[in-house]
C-alpha cells in the first residue's frame, strides 16, 4: 500500500492529457505486426454509459466534450442498443455476437452457455495477442469463463488500491464464497447492513485512513466496488496505455478488451468535475411513475442524475487521454478503436440506475463509435444497430469469415449493403429466470420499423398481473411518453409475436 | 453477596465470552435468515451453507475480540465491587455496545438512501471525531444509569444474573453452529468441494 502520493500519482491525478500522451517519451513507429488486413482491435467499454446522457447524442449537459471532439474522426452510431440492461447479458452479447436467449447469460452466477467459452471474440481472433481487463466483478466472471480463449486476463485486483483480506489471505481455495460472505459480514455497510457489529467499523476506519490522502482529489470518495476494492480510474488508463504501447511493438496484432467501471455507480467523480452541473438550470423531463418504480422522487432522481452526469465527465476525460496517446504514438494508423458501453443508466419514472426490470431508452441505448485506421472524417449512421453487430463487424474489418452462430450482422457503412428497413434489434432482461427452458420472469424488447415494444412478464413487482406491453413510435417519441399499445394493435401484435418467437428460440 | 474481591475463574471468563457472543451471533443469524435464500437462489444450497459458515466464523472471531476488549475493561473496574457486580457491569457493557451498534445498523438499513445522498451533499458532516465523541457520550450515558441502579439494588443484580445464566445456554448453541461452520469451511478449502 502506498503511503503518500507519488509523483506519478500526482501527474496522472492532475488530469493532464500530456502525461499519458507522452508515454513513452519518444514517438514510436507504428506497430509492424498489424496491417490493413489485420489491424489491431482495441475495444473500450465504459460501464453503464447511456447514450441518452451523452452530449454527443444531444443531451443538454455537456457530459462528453472529448467524445464530441473525437467523433469528428469516427463512425458514430445513433440508434445503438445493448443486449441487456445490465453488465452480464450486455457484455455477453458484445463478446459473443449473440442475444441473451442464445448465450443464456442471464445472471453471473450461472455464467453463459458453455458453448460460448470457445465461441467468442477472443477465440475468433486467435491469431492475435488477446488481452483483457475489467474493474467490474460481473464482467470479470464472464471474462474468466472465456479465459482459455485469450492470452492474458489481467486480474482485476491488480489495479485496485487494496486487496480482499478474506479471499487473498485466508481462503484462496474458496475465493468466491469467502469473499461474498466477507463483503456481507464486514465490508458492505449500506442498504443491507453488515453482519459484523464491530469489525466493520474498524475495517472502515482502516480503509478511511488509507484513502484519506485522496480526499482532495476525489471529494465524494474514491471509485470503488461494493464499498470496497477502491481504485483510481487513472491507474487503469495508464496501465492500458502502457500495455498497448508495449504489445503493439511485438510480433502479433493485438486484440484488447478494456472494460472500465466509470460511470457505473457509485458516482464518485474527481474534484475537477464535481459540481460542474450544479445549478445549471437543466430540468429533466418529468415522467409518470412506472409499474416498476422504486418510489424515487423527481428531486431524488435529479440529484442522482447530476452525480452520474458529473461522473460521465471523468469517463469521457479518460477516454480522451487514451485516444490522444494512441494518436501520438501512431497506433491509430493501423488499429480499429471501438468506444461503447455494455448498458445504460436511468433516472426517471421513479427508477434509478439499472438494477431493475425495465428496458427504457436510457438504460438500453448506448453509444457506439468506431474509429477505423487513418479515418479523418465523421460518418453518422442512424439505422438500427445492436451490440451483437460488433463482433461480425470486427471480423469483417479483420478480413475473417463470420461463423453461422453469430446473430449480429456487419454494421452499416462497413458492410457496403444498403440499410434494411426490416432490420430489428432486441434486448432481454431475465436475471431471475432459470438459465435454460422458458425465459421467465422476463423483460423483452424489440425495435423495428420505427416502433419499440416492451414486454414484461412474471416479475414480482407485477403482483401476479398479466403481461404488460408498451409500444412507442420511437423515432417521434424517443422519450417514450405516449404508449400506443392500445391504439396500434396490429403493430403491437406483430412485434410481440416476433420477439416472443425469438425468445422461445 | 459475599464474594467481594473474588477473582474470576476460568468458568467466569467463559461465561463472559458466551455473553459477549450472544448479541453478535443473534444479529448475524437474523441477517443470515434474511439473506440465505437470496444467496441460495443465485448460487447453490452448498454455497449458501458455505456463505453462512464464513459469516459465523467471522462472528466467532469478533466475539473473541470483543471478549478480549471487555477483559481489558475489567481491569478498570473498582476493586471494591463484588464479583457478581463486576460480571454484570462487564456483561452490560457488551450488551450496550452491541445494542447501539445494532441500532446504528437498523437506521442505516432503513434510511440508507437518504443518508447517503445527504452525506454526499454535505461532505463536511464526515467528521470522525464528532461522530466518535457522540458515540462515546451515548455509550457512557447508557452505561451510567444501569450501573447506578445495579449498585443499589441487589435484587436487580440477582435477577439479571439469572437472566444472563439462561442466555449463556443459548449462546452455547451458537457455538455449536460456529463449530459446524468451521467444519464446512475446512471441507470447502481443503477438499476443494465447492
Amino acid at each position: 500500500m502506498r503511503n503518500q502520493l507519488s509523483r506519478r500519482d500526482f501527474l496522472k491525478l492532475a488530469g493532464t492529457t500530456a502525461a499519458a500522451a507522452s508515454l513513452p517519451a519518444l514517438r514510436m513507429p507504428p506497430s509492424h505486426a498489424a496491417s490493413p488486413d489485420m489491424p489491431n482491435i482495441l475495444i473500450f467499454v465504459y460501464d453503464a454509459l447511456s447514450a441518452m446522457h451523452t452530449s454527443l447524442y444531444g443531451y443538454p449537459r455537456n457530459t462528453t466534450p472529448n467524445l464530441n471532439r473525437l467523433a469528428a474522426r469516427a463512425t458514430v452510431f445513433h440508434q445503438h442498443y445493448a443486449g441487456g440492461n445490465y453488465t452480464f447479458p450486455g457484455t455477453s452479447s458484445l463478446l459473443t455476437g449473440t442475444y441473451p436467449w442464445t448465450h443464456r447469460g442471464f445472471k453471473p452466477d450461472n455464467g453463459i452457455d458453455p458453448a460460448f467459452e470457445t465461441q467468442n471474440i477472443f477465440q475468433l481472433f486467435n491469431q492475435y495477442y488477446r488481452l483483457s481487463y475489467t474493474h467490474n466483478a460481473v464482467a470479470f466472471n464472464l471474462l474468466k469463463q472465456m479465459q482459455d480463449s485469450m492470452d492474458r486476463l489481467k486480474p482485476r485486483q491488480d489495479l485496485y488500491l487494496d486487496r480482499d483480506f478474506a479471499s487473498d489471505l485466508l481462503f484462496a481455495n474458496d475465493e468466491d464464497t469467502a469473499t461474498t460472505s466477507w463483503w456481507q459480514s464486514i465490508v458492505k455497510k449500506g442498504r443491507k447492513g453488515t453482519y459484523s457489529l464491530f469489525f466493520s467499523h474498524f475495517y472502515r476506519a482502516y480503509k478511511q485512513r488509507l484513502l484519506a490522502r485522496y480526499a482532495d482529489i476525489y471529494p465524494r470518495g474514491l471509485p470503488n466496488i461494493r464499498d470496497d476494492n477502491f481504485f483510481l480510474p487513472e491507474d487503469a488508463t495508464d496501465w492500458t496505455l502502457e500495455e498497448i504501447l508495449s504489445l503493439t511493438q511485438q510480433d502479433q496484432p493485438v486484440l484488447g478488451y478494456f472494460h472500465y467501471l466509470p460511470p457505473h455507480d457509485p458516482y464518485l467523480t474527481r474534484a475537477d468535475f464535481a459540481d460542474k452541473f450544479q445549478d445549471d438550470g437543466f430540468e429533466p423531463l418529468k415522467k409518470p411513475d412506472h409499474i416498476f418504480s422504486r418510489g424515487r422522487t423527481y428531486h431524488e432522481l435529479a440529484f442522482t442524475r447530476r452525480m452520474y452526469d458529473e461522473y460521465c465527465l471523468l469517463a469521457d476525460h479518460e477516454f480522451g487521454r487514451i485516444f490522444e496517446s494512441l494518436e501520438t504514438n501512431r497506433i491509430l494508423e493501423n488499429s480499429v478503436v471501438v468506444f461503447t458501453s455494455d448498458h445504460g443508466e436511468m433516472f426517471e419514472r421513479g427508477i434509478e440506475k439499472h438494477y431493475h426490470e425495465t428496458l427504457h431508452q436510457p438504460v438500453i441505448q448506448v453509444p457506439l463509435l468506431v474509429f477505423t485506421p487513418g479515418q479523418t472524417t465523421r460518418q453518422d449512421v442512424h439505422t438500427l444497430t445492436s451490440a451483437v453487430d460488433l463482433l461480425p463487424t470486427l471480423l469483417h474489418l479483420g478480413g475473417q469469415a463470420i461463423p453461422d452462430w453469430i446473430e449480429g450482422r456487419v454494421l452499416p457503412t462497413f458492410s457496403g449493403a444498403p440499410p434494411n428497413p426490416d432490420q430489428a434489434v432486441y434486448a432481454v432482461e431475465a436475471k431471475d429466470s432459470q438459465q435454460y427452458g422458458k425465459i421467465f420472469p422476463a423483460s423483452l424488447m424489440i425495435v423495428k420499423g420505427g416502433y419499440k415494444l416492451h414486454y414484461y412478464t412474471g416479475w414480482e413487482r407485477m403482483k401476479g398481473a398479466g403481461p404488460l406491453v408498451e409500444l412507442y413510435a420511437i423515432e417521434d417519441d424517443p422519450e417514450e411518453i405516449n404508449n400506443l399499445a392500445n391504439e396500434l394493435p396490429e403493430v403491437r401484435d406483430a412485434l410481440l409475436a416476433e420477439v416472443l418467437e425469438k425468445a422461445k428460440g | 453477596m459475599t464474594d467481594t474481591k473474588q477473582k474470576f475463574t476460568r468458568a467466569d471468563w467463559f461465561k463472559l465470552f458466551l455473553i459477549c457472543a450472544f448479541p453478535l451471533h443473534l444479529w448475524t443469524l437474523l441477517m443470515l435468515f434474511r439473506d440465505v435464500n437470496w444467496v441460495a437462489e443465485r448460487t447453490t444450497m452448498w454455497d449458501a451453507i458455505g456463505f453462512s459458515g464464513y459469516a459465523l466464523f467471522y462472528t466467532l472471531l469478533e466475539s473473541i475480540l470483543l471478549t478480549g476488549f471487555i477483559v481489558l475493561l475489567s481491569l478498570l473496574l473498582p476493586q471494591g465491587w463484588n464479583k457478581t457486580l463486576r460480571m454484570l457491569v462487564l456483561s452490560l457493557t457488551a450488551f450496550v455496545l452491541s445494542g447501539w451498534s445494532i441500532l446504528e445498523q437498523l437506521i442505516l438499513i432503513v434510511f440508507y438512501g437518504r443518508l447517503r445522498k445527504f452525506g454526499i451533499a454535505n461532505p463536511w458532516l464526515a467528521n470522525d471525531w464528532v461522530w466518535g465523541s457522540l458515540f462515546v457520550a451515548l455509550i457512557a450515558l447508557s452505561m451510567a444509569v444501569p450501573i447506578l441502579l445495579l449498585r443499589k439494588n441487589t435484587k436487580l443484580q440477582d435477577n439479571l444474573n439469572a437472566f444472563l445464566n439462561r442466555l449463556t445456554t443459548l449462546s452455547g448453541l451458537y457455538l455449536f453452529l460456529d463449530a459446524a461452520g468451521i467444519v464446512v469451511i475446512i471441507i470447502r478449502n481443503v477438499t476443494g468441494w465447492e
